[in-house]
């Protein structure tokens, strides 16, 4: 279960710090959101499928808005900023990314929920996820609200402080995972330290 | 749970926003670009060869902020002959730094201020006597878009030699509109009239005085040798938001006659205006006024 948390940090990681070699994005927002969708097979193989049922499928559309995204920024380029209705094309991409982001946390606190006992004390409850996706919608959704405003304004002052503030909702996110990796490293290892030989 | 509660909400928020965005964005888009219109008298070497690069005028356009076309090419209809290049970047301006870069204008929210320079030769057009005369241009894009707008009047005047009865002798001005020249007197003249055509359209607003005396009230006003003629002048632009856009630069000719009645003309040329830095709800007040949103 670590490794598809720390793929879901990589993922991220990609999709937030894409490089760009002049024009062309070596590593396009849809690699990242790829190696996301690989993390939740992982995580899906070691948990219930159902639990993360959900995630899977925003990752998949996630995936491919971006895709459709690189693609017309490549070959439409300043045209198609001439048409309103693109112009708010990010938002519908954090929307999605707001959405698989939820539920991958959602899957994170059933997982918990069912390998973690309530009564003992560990470093990471199901409580404590809960409470962090909660910060975690509240971020992204001031931050989608900072794109829009700023794309109907143009305010390049907003648009810097917006895009800057969901780099940072991103390692909000990032750190969440990096957390979650560490547990169960932590975790398993304790787990299989715990089975005692039959007598 | 409360947080399906909190997106759920959030993405109620974010869905009335977008919608809300979508409504201003089209309702802010202009169709075309929107001229800001100049009321402009300029000396042109008319049927005489020139320095091309001392012909310039500069008009501006408003448009919306995504809009990537750079002007190619400007046509006067109005007057056959006239030689004209014109483009989006000043050519003269020669900077190290963001050369050719970018578009060129003046980005104020979901609008930007562009110029076009315009370059005119007018050798090959005939001079009649007469004022010439532009208020409409045809502006081509790179893109082969083609433009008819009305950009105000402009309005041409042939070279005029300077009578030697007035030596120039100090001006200046404010950015208030006010300007104030002094001229000497050499001989003794009478002063006649002030006389224009763009004066006579800018009329309420234009404040014009020779001497402390309003202009249309100077016919007899006697000076003497070595008396000072002062002209002052002040637009005030204070209501119509239309009128404040717009770029004023007018040459009003004064007339007089020496002691032996023979009638001279003198232009003054410190009757001008010009905006610079507009803020967006300016922008917008004033493309409301002009019925383009």
């Amino acid at each position: 279960m670590d490794r598809g948390y720390q793929k879901i940090f990589w993922g991220i990681f990609l999709a937030t710090f894409n490089i760009k070699f002049g024009n062309v994005k070596i590593v396009p927002a849809f690699v990242g959101w790829m190696v996301v969708l690989s993390a939740i097979s992982i995580l899906q193989d070691s948990h219930n499928k159902v639990a993360f049922e959900k995630s899977e499928r925003y990752t998949k559309y996630l995936i491919l808005l971006s895709l459709i995204g690189s693609l017309l920024d490549l070959f439409g380029g300043h045209s198609l900023n001439r048409l309103i209705i693109f112009s708010y094309y990010p938002v519908i991409l954090y929307v999605v990314e707001l959405l698989m982001f939820y539920e991958i946390l959602n899957g994170t606190i059933s997982l918990l929920e069912s390998k973690v006992p309530d009564d003992i004390p560990t470093a990471i409850n199901s409580k404590e996820i809960i409470y962090k996706q909660r910060t975690y919608i509240k971020l992204q959704i001031i931050s989608i609200i900072g794109f829009i405003i700023s794309i109907t304004t143009y305010s390049e002052l907003l648009i810097t402080v917006t895009a800057l503030f969901a780099i940072i909702v991103r390692i909000y996110a990032m750190s969440i995972m990096s957390g979650l990796k560490k547990f169960f490293l932590n975790f398993d290892q304790g787990q299989s330290n715990d089975i005692q030989p039959p007598l | 749970m409360e947080n399906e509660r909190i997106l759920k909400q959030g993405l109620i928020l974010i869905l009335s926003l977008l919608l809300i965005s979508l409504i201003v964005s089209f309702y802010l888009r202009l169709d075309e670009p929107v001229f800001l219109k100049v009321y402009k008298e300029m000396e042109l070497p008319i049927n005489k060869s020139s320095y091309y690069v001392e012909n310039q005028l500069n008009i501006k356009y408003i448009t919306n902020i995504y809009d990537t076309r750079l002007v190619t090419h400007v046509e006067f209809q109005e007057v056959p002959g006239l030689i004209v290049s014109a483009s989006s970047r000043n050519p003269m301006f020669f900077s190290m730094f963001n050369n050719n870069q970018g578009i060129p204008g003046k980005n104020v929210g979901r609008y930007s201020i562009r110029p076009i320079y315009i370059w005119m030769d007018a050798y090959n057009v005939e001079n009649t006597g007469d004022d010439i005369r532009i208020t409409k241009a045809k502006v081509h894009f790179d893109n082969g878009d083609t433009i008819e707008a009305d950009i105000g009047e402009v309005i041409f005047y042939a070279y005029e030699n300077r009578p030697k009865h007035l030596d120039f002798m100090s001006g200046g001005g404010s950015s208030d509109g006010t300007h104030n020249t002094e001229l000497e007197v050499t001989e003794d003249i009478t002063l006649i009239k002030v006389e224009d055509s763009l004066l006579s359209q800018l009329d309420n607003f234009v404040e014009i005085k020779i001497n402390d005396t309003d202009y249309v009230n100077i016919s007899g006003m006697e000076l003497k040798a070595g008396e000072r003629l002062n002209i002052f002048s002040k637009f005030h632009i204070l209501e119509g938001i239309e009128a404040n856009m717009y770029d004023y630069d007018i040459h009003p000719k004064l007339q007089y006659e020496d002691s032996e009645g023979n009638v001279y003309t003198y232009r003054f040329r410190n009757v001008d205006y010009s905006r610079h830095g507009f803020d967006f709800m300016e922008i917008l007040r004033f493309l409301k006024a002009r019925g383009e949103i």
